[in-house]
């Protein structure tokens, strides 16, 4: 028994030393390896001179990753937002959609009466290539705009003619009163010499393998992509307007499957804010927490139960029936949905606009909650209870319906919930069904299969064309979940893409809410928070901005943000390895105690 | 490394000491410190999931628009949900869906794994060869993946987390039915009843099936362990039905909501702590149930 | 056993991976078949595919030709490592898993390696004191950690990562870096996790493996002739019971890949779990049919690796 004891002690020994050796070996090394890598995050400026020569502004994005860098291909906000920085347009709009202000374009004079826009340009404009923005440039990406694999088309479909008389002007002729609001803003400016050489409709937008992998126009350049993970921007070594110039070196946006997971990267430091969003419960503890702050948005979200109204659709055909839609509609207490789904957070919604856009009917009321005009609409069209306390319609047919909701979504199936309950006192049963986004799309979309679902819209503020969701063209190109189709709608919306004032266009789309008020094919429920939180070894953070300065939105966020020079910067030491090794050694030396003791009580047996 | 004598000796052994009544398994089996123990836990979380709503303090649907994920307090001993539904009532009933779950997968999963074993095991031959082969094809390729898509793809519903986790977990059942079938197969009786021409079925089911009882009985115990946790994994990744109240829903949720992140133990922890004594529970039973009538083969 | 026994034994073990490997090959196409809607219209209906992907990978797959051409353009393609176009990232599917695969290796190879030598260090432990406190105590442990459910023991830990602060919880590395104390920094949780989730089952098969090799009858009379009790466990008994451990860990790995989809979900650890779960949200099929090809695959020929080792370690060897 002797001789055993002695030699597992002896491994004891030998195996604590080699922990203590490779602690310290491997401490060693991860100091020598932070200092001779300054480069890593987070390392603030030597001196009180701000520089932006070596600063890096991580940002975290637990939304939809980044699908593709092609400007004409995204569906990504992620992907816009890197677009915005890394591609110039003529003009950006300002923080409230009141104004344009010059990018590519020096100045712009337009004249929707004879459909005429001439635009000049920056003369001193580069790519990132050195190359000159020429005014062929700006033709080239208009018309690629215009091509059937593109998302942008919306924007560019009312030109009829690009002309370019010189290097620096491009004059443009359309109809329609769109043009000067959502034209300017929304193109990208690509270099037709690099684009003219790739099959566009395919193209990545980005080729690790090419030199350069990436030519842009905007502020910064793409530098580093690693799918799935994270995106590096760099300073543009070109970028031609000194008023614009950015602050920081770099700027990566670090992906994440969760808001928890992005939020833990905050709290340990490895990013420096968090875009598209944090939750509700994540507020008070960024509010204890000192080095962090709060940034609480409207959103250009907003959140729906669609109707399935479409004649040919699936479903309950009874849902078809307006006096039902508006017996739930008065049914829902909109107001109360929405403190539950967010904690308060977010704002009840009448109409079909996210908080804050410029084109939201604010003259419509909320939808009035009332349960007993809800009952006396459904008796009043002979849907008597049924046994079991459901109502029936006139045929037979009970009124329970499903409800389908994105699993990802869990403020919506809160929502869901709460919707339940409140269609229960009305005699509606509901089924709440969590399933992913895809799966939604192949229920939806191939043959309106659902009844009603809740999902959510995401649109740019200051753009009428969302309205268009609602139009009968908007089934076939599977926008729209409703399957509204109404001529009165959809002659009216023509009219509104052919408008010749800016006056005329919110004066229809009012027009238009209206119907969609009075015929439900949606109820819109509410604009979610935008709630996000940054380091404060970052400051002039942009605000303002429709979903917040990390919402993917803001295009000033990346030129404005500063590495902030009076704030003590706590180096982020990387512990986690004297953790494991004083984990480590805790188990051996329980371990050990452990054996020793039950080697004596083995003795004395 | 079951000789055919072993296997024979020990289903005889157990068909005898069975056969002395339930008392006097029930006498051998309470000296049995883990199984006890086991046992004792399973009858704790069934009284849990009968008695939920007499034991709930609250309705465990019940939204209360005040209380957004508010911490443990003298109302809510466990806190709220981010409806203010009280937590603690939700862990009790999601005992419900963890039995329902456990033991109707259990069942399905013993079933199938008891018809291929013992029809596999009799016949021989080449359906042997190819159930066999499909049988291994099941037992190593990671089933959950597999559950996973195959629940996404047809739908969240309880029914549908039921089938594919019972109809995805019969393998070892099978395997183990099998190599029993194929030793009482030379059982005298049973030869002699093969050579007198009786009918094939008539014998599988009359005088094989009751002597690999035991061993299926003890399988499917183990199975519902498998089952639950199973049924929690699908329901954490969002596949299942997170509008069901489950552990494995709450624990979803509590991720969802950033409950986690936000250092909310009360939230995470309890369903948690409840779905490893369910498991087990299970676990422990099933365990001691095999080492009473199988000495032999012992473990998982 | 002569050696013709054992080559006899590696050409059937040899057959039956080739048969498995057919069987999963065949059930990937059936399932591709029977998911809702038509292939074509799957294949057509994202709208992220390009047109011409979508022409290419007809084409490729033989959409247009009668089922059993398919069948064998699709056996075709996936023995040449194509599972075709992912929908939603638009490169090819072997592309995205080749690097998904090797972090989750870096992660998985391991926590299993420790996760065997402290299962089987602790199943010594336990059957060596068998039926004292110490071996309830330790086999108590091991089926407590057995059957905790691998997502929440990863929450738990965040909680706690947290809580201490400044221990990354996401991630393989931090934003551009590469160094290995970043890897290990991030490493941490999931591979405790891992370690912690997996080692109870090898506590409890080394546990009872030993015991019935304590039990045999070349054990006892070594003790009857009075050697060293020390001596027999770990030159005569530990060995004998690692035989069959071999192919025990073998027909586990299946359950291990399951592990590693809760844990690299958990800790958004860039591996193949990870992509099989994104991939379902973006119901991304040719991704997920090329993910479980790759899974299944890896487990049927890890299966074979070790009925070969089996083979050649154990000389007793008996074949089915």
């Amino acid at each position: 028994m002797s001789s055993k004891r002695r030699t597992s002690n002896k491994v004891l020994v030998v195996v604590f030393s080699a922990v203590i050796i490779a602690t310290g070996f491997i401490a060693v090394w991860n100091n020598y390896s932070l200092s001779v890598n300054p480069g890593s995050y987070g390392q603030s400026p030597a001196s009180g001179v701000v520089s932006s020569n070596n600063s890096t502004f991580i940002v975290g994005w637990s939304g939809t990753s980044i699908d593709t860098l092609n400007p004409y291909t995204y569906t990504a906000s992620v992907s816009d937002w890197i677009l915005m920085d890394t591609y110039s347009t003529l003009a950006l709009y300002n923080a409230n959609g009141s104004a344009l202000i010059p990018e590519l374009a020096t100045s712009w004079n337009i004249n929707v009466s004879n459909g005429t826009a001439i635009v000049h340009l920056n003369p001193n404009a580069k790519f990132s290539n050195g190359q000159p923005i020429n005014s062929s440039d700006v033709a080239y990406s208009y018309e690629m705009a215009d091509c059937c694999f593109s998302g942008l088309s919306s924007y560019v479909c009312m030109i009829t003619n690009i002309s370019t008389p010189n290097p620096q002007t491009v004059i443009f002729n359309f109809t329609g009163g769109l043009f000067p609001l959502i034209s300017l803003d929304n193109v990208f400016i690509l270099p037709e010499s690099v684009w003219e050489n790739v099959n566009v409709s395919s193209y990545f937008g980005y080729n690790a393998s090419a030199n350069p992998s990436f030519v842009g126009s905007g502020p910064f350049i793409v530098s580093k992509y690693v799918q799935g993970q994270y995106i590096e921007l760099s300073k543009n070594p070109y970028w031609y307007l000194p008023n614009m110039e950015p602050h920081v070196s770099h700027v990566i946006i670090q992906c994440f499957n969760s808001e928890s997971s992005m939020f833990s990267a905050l709290q340990s430091g490895a990013i420096d804010a968090t875009g598209a969003f944090l939750l509700p419960s994540q507020i008070p503890v960024v509010q204890k927490d000192s080095s962090l702050s709060l940034v609480v948005s409207d959103s250009f979200t907003y959140c729906y139960l669609a109707f399935n109204v479409n004649p040919s659709g699936g479903g309950a055909s009874s849902i078809r029936n307006l006096t039902v839609r508006q017996a739930i509609v008065d049914a829902i207490n909109d107001t109360y949905v929405t403190k539950v789904a967010w904690d308060g957070y977010a704002t009840p919604l009448a109409t079909n606009f996210p908080v804050g856009d410029s084109f939201l009917d604010s003259s419509l009321p909320l939808h009035q909650y009332n349960v007993s005009k809800a009952n006396s609409l459904l008796n009043a069209s002979g849907f008597k209870y049924g046994s079991n306390g459901i109502r029936v319609t006139p045929n037979g047919t009970p009124l329970s319906y499903t409800i389908i909701v994105p699993s990802s979504f869990p403020a919506l199936i809160s929502a869901g919930t709460v919707i339940k309950q409140e269609l229960a006192q009305i005699g509606i049963s509901i089924t709440i069904s969590s399933i992913t986004t895809s799966t939604m799309d192949s229920i939806i979309w191939p043959g309106y299969n659902q009844t009603m679902d809740l999902w959510d819209w995401s649109w740019t503020p200051g753009d009428p064309t969302l309205l268009c969701v609602f139009t009968g063209t908007a089934i076939t190109t599977e926008l729209s979940d409703s399957g509204f189709n109404n001529t009165e709608y959809n002659n009216l919306y023509s009219e509104l893409v052919n408008a010749n004032t800016t006056q005329q266009v919110y004066n229809i789309s009012d027009q238009l809410q209206t119907i969609l008020y009075d015929q439900l094919p949606y109820m819109p429920l509410y604009s979610p928070p935008n709630i996000a939180a940054y380091s404060n070894a970052f400051t002039n953070i942009s605000s303002n901005f429709a979903g917040g300065p990390f919402g993917a939105m803001d295009w000033q966020t990346f030129l404005q943000v500063e590495p902030n020079a009076s704030f003590g910067k706590t180096t982020h030491s990387s512990s986690t390895i004297y953790y494991i090794a004083g984990g480590v050694a805790a188990v051996l030396i329980v371990a050990a105690v452990v054996a020793v003791v039950m080697r004596s009580r083995r003795k004395e047996d | 490394m079951n000789s055919q004598t072993e296997v024979m000796d020990y289903i005889k052994g157990s068909m005898r000491r069975t056969g002395s009544g339930v008392l006097g398994f029930w006498n051998r089996y309470k000296r049995n410190k883990i199984g006890v123990a086991g046992l004792g836990i399973i009858i704790f979380f069934t009284l849990m999931a009968i008695l939920a709503p007499v034991i709930s303090p609250y309705n465990p649907n019940t939204i209360n628009s005040s209380l957004y994920l508010s911490p443990p307090s003298s109302a809510h001993l466990l806190g709220t949900d981010s409806l203010g539904r009280d937590l603690l009532s939700r862990d009790f009933y999601g005992a419900q869906i963890s039995l329902i779950v456990g033991f109707a997968a259990a069942a399905i999963s013993v079933f199938v794994g008891l018809v291929i074993g013992l029809y596999s095991g009799y016949f021989g031959g080449w359906a042997d060869e190819i159930l066999m082969r499909v049988t291994d094809f099941f037992l190593v390729i990671p089933t959950l993946v597999f559950m996973i898509v195959i629940a996404a793809v047809i739908g969240p519903s309880l029914v549908n987390v039921i089938l594919v986790i019972g109809l995805l977990s019969w393998p070892s059942t099978a395997r183990t039915i099998r190599s029993m079938v194929l030793s009482i197969k030379n059982w005298p009786f049973i030869e002699s009843a093969m050579i007198n021409g009786g009918k094939s079925n008539y014998i599988i089911f009359r005088h094989i099936a009751p002597n690999v009882f035991p061993v299926v009985f003890a399988n499917a115990v183990m199975s519902v362990a498998s089952a639950i946790f199973a049924q929690a994994s699908l329901v954490f990744l969002g596949v299942g039905d997170i509008t069901d109240i489950s552990w494995g829903g709450t624990i979803h949720n509590a991720f969802a909501f950033g409950a986690v992140s936000a250092g909310m133990w009360w939230y995470v922890i309890p369903p948690g702590l409840f779905i490893i004594l369910v498991i087990l529970g299970f676990t422990m039973t099933g365990y001691s149930l095999e080492e009473m009538f199988n000495p032999k083969k012992r473990g998982f | 056993m002569a050696a013709a026994s054992y080559s006899t034994y590696l050409a059937r073990r040899v057959i039956l991976t080739v048969v498995s490997v057919f069987i999963i090959i065949s059930f990937n196409f059936l399932l591709f078949r029977v998911l809702p809607g038509n292939p074509i219209t799957l294949l057509y209906r994202s709208p992220r595919l390009t047109f011409n992907q979508e022409k290419a990978l007809s084409i490729e797959f033989g959409l247009n030709r009668p089922e059993w051409v398919q069948y064998i353009l699709y056996v075709k393609n996936a023995l040449e490592g194509n599972f075709g176009i992912s929908y939603y990232y638009k490169v090819s599917v072997t592309s995205k898993i080749i690097p998904a695969l090797e972090n989750s290796l870096i992660l998985l190879i391991p926590a299993t390696i420790i996760s065997i030598l402290l299962g089987i260090y602790t199943g010594v432990f336990s059957a060596w004191r068998e039926n004292t406190k110490a071996d309830v105590a330790v086999l108590q442990t091991a089926m407590a950690f057995y059957a905790m459910p691998t997502f929440w023991l990863g929450g738990i830990f965040i909680l706690i990562a947290i809580y201490i602060g400044g221990i990354p919880v996401a991630g393989e590395y931090s934003v551009g870096s590469t160094s290995i104390i970043n890897l290990m920094e991030h490493m941490a949780l999931p591979l405790l996790t891992l370690v912690l989730v997996y080692y109870g089952q090898f506590t409890i098969m080394m546990r009872n493996s030993l015991r019935d090799v304590l039990s045999e009858d070349y054990i006892l009379t070594a003790y009857a002739k009075g050697a060293d009790s020390k001596r027999i466990l770990y030159s005569h008994a530990v060995p004998n019971a690692m035989l069959p451990m071999i192919s025990l860990i073998a027909i586990n790995l299946g359950l291990m890949v399951t592990g590693a989809i809760l844990v690299e979900t958990v800790f958004s650890w860039p591996g193949i779990g990870y992509l099989i779960y994104q991939s379902i949200g973006h119901l991304d099929y040719p991704m997920l049919q090329g993910a479980f090809i790759i899974v299944t695959f890896s487990v049927v020929l890890a299966n074979l690796l070790a009925d070969i080792i089996y083979g050649l370690v154990d000389p007793r060897i008996r074949y089915r």
